[in-house]
């Protein structure tokens, strides 16, 4: 899971650190990243959807 | 609302940061489509696997209180509980409409008048790009840290810090000297993958401080002082590397404030 998290896209590994590991809300992301909270709302679905299909069909270890 | 729809938002919901409207109407297809329920189940089967304590990184409290503090400074605004959604919205437009005068107030002050830790930042920003376009990441090229440190300190008046082992995921490149705020400094190059972090430090009467770490221009930047040296971190890989180098340093001893 490390892994995968470390091998996403900037953008979205920074969404995901911030909130599932910072605990941070939606607004608080935004402001620190400077990016409209819809943004960050679509980010974390789509780092999260790279997340969960990296780790169901893993390529070599994880 | 259809499956497309409810994908969009099942992470946002998951997060419980819907709307009520979004939200009931989400409940309600969720109700009906095994699909999109099966969805929601390995969300939140990841959202939990994610707060396994090996993941976290080991954020110092002082950093954890400074990234707190720019936060509220940034919003503006008093904590607020927003868990009951009802009645909050006038306030949240004014702590909105508040925050939004004051970035731009911030914004135009530092524009005006950049602070000495900006002009850093810049300058460190500067060498990153400078350094890894201009192919001259290191003047010693070695994964052997105590070796990259003895070269260090040869060619320097200081002795550099840094833990023996490379931040997670990171490979240690080696080690240049350059220049930074007037200063001759150390700088140890970390790569993942085709991502570079450079970690500049020069002896500096600073008092020990806790970090700040911010993005600038899609890097991360991470300072502190501690150790009698002023730390800066620059990373490819955004804010959370930063962060996460500057940690590893921090807990083992290099620069704790």
């Amino acid at each position: 899971l490390r892994l995968a998290i470390e091998e996403l896209p900037a953008e979205f590994r920074e969404v995901i650190v911030l909130k599932d590991l910072q605990g941070l809300s939606y607004r608080q992301i935004a402001d620190i990243v400077q990016v409209p909270i819809g943004t960050v709302m679509s980010r974390l679905s789509r780092g999260r959807r790279r997340l969960t299909e990296r780790l169901c069909a893993p390529k070599g270890a994880v | 609302m259809n499956c497309n729809q409810v994908r969009e938002l099942i992470s946002a919901y998951a997060d419980g940061e819907l709307d009520a409207e979004q939200r009931v109407a989400a409940e309600a297809h969720l109700r009906d489509c095994a699909q999109c329920s099966r969805a929601l189940e390995s969300l939140t089967m990841l959202k939990s696997a994610m707060q396994d304590a090996t993941l976290s990184y080991n954020v110092p409290g002082a950093l954890q209180k400074k990234i707190a503090a720019l936060i509220d400074k940034a919003a503006g605004m008093p904590k607020v509980d927003t868990s009951p959604r009802r009645g909050i919205w006038k306030y949240a437009l004014l702590a909105v409409a508040a925050g939004l005068v004051l970035a731009v107030g911030v914004a135009s002050y530092r524009f005006i008048f950049p602070s000495e830790q900006q002009k850093i930042e810049a300058e460190a920003v500067a060498d990153h790009e400078q350094a890894e376009y201009g192919h001259r990441l290191v003047d010693f090229a070695s994964a052997d840290m105590p070796a990259v440190l003895n070269h260090l300190k040869a060619k320097l008046n200081f002795e550099p810090l840094a833990p023996l082992h490379a931040p997670t995921g990171y490979t240690l490149i080696g080690g240049r000297v350059d220049r930074l705020a007037g200063h001759a400094v150390a700088v140890l190059v970390y790569k993942n993958g085709s991502q570079v972090s450079n970690i500049f430090q020069w002896p500096s009467a600073s008092p020990p401080s806790p970090g700040t770490v911010h993005a600038l221009k899609n890097l991360g930047v991470a300072s502190w002082n501690g150790s009698g040296r002023t730390f800066y971190v620059v990373s490819d890989a955004g804010m959370g590397a930063a962060n996460a180098v500057a940690a590893l340093y921090v807990a083992e001893g290099c620069g704790t404030p």
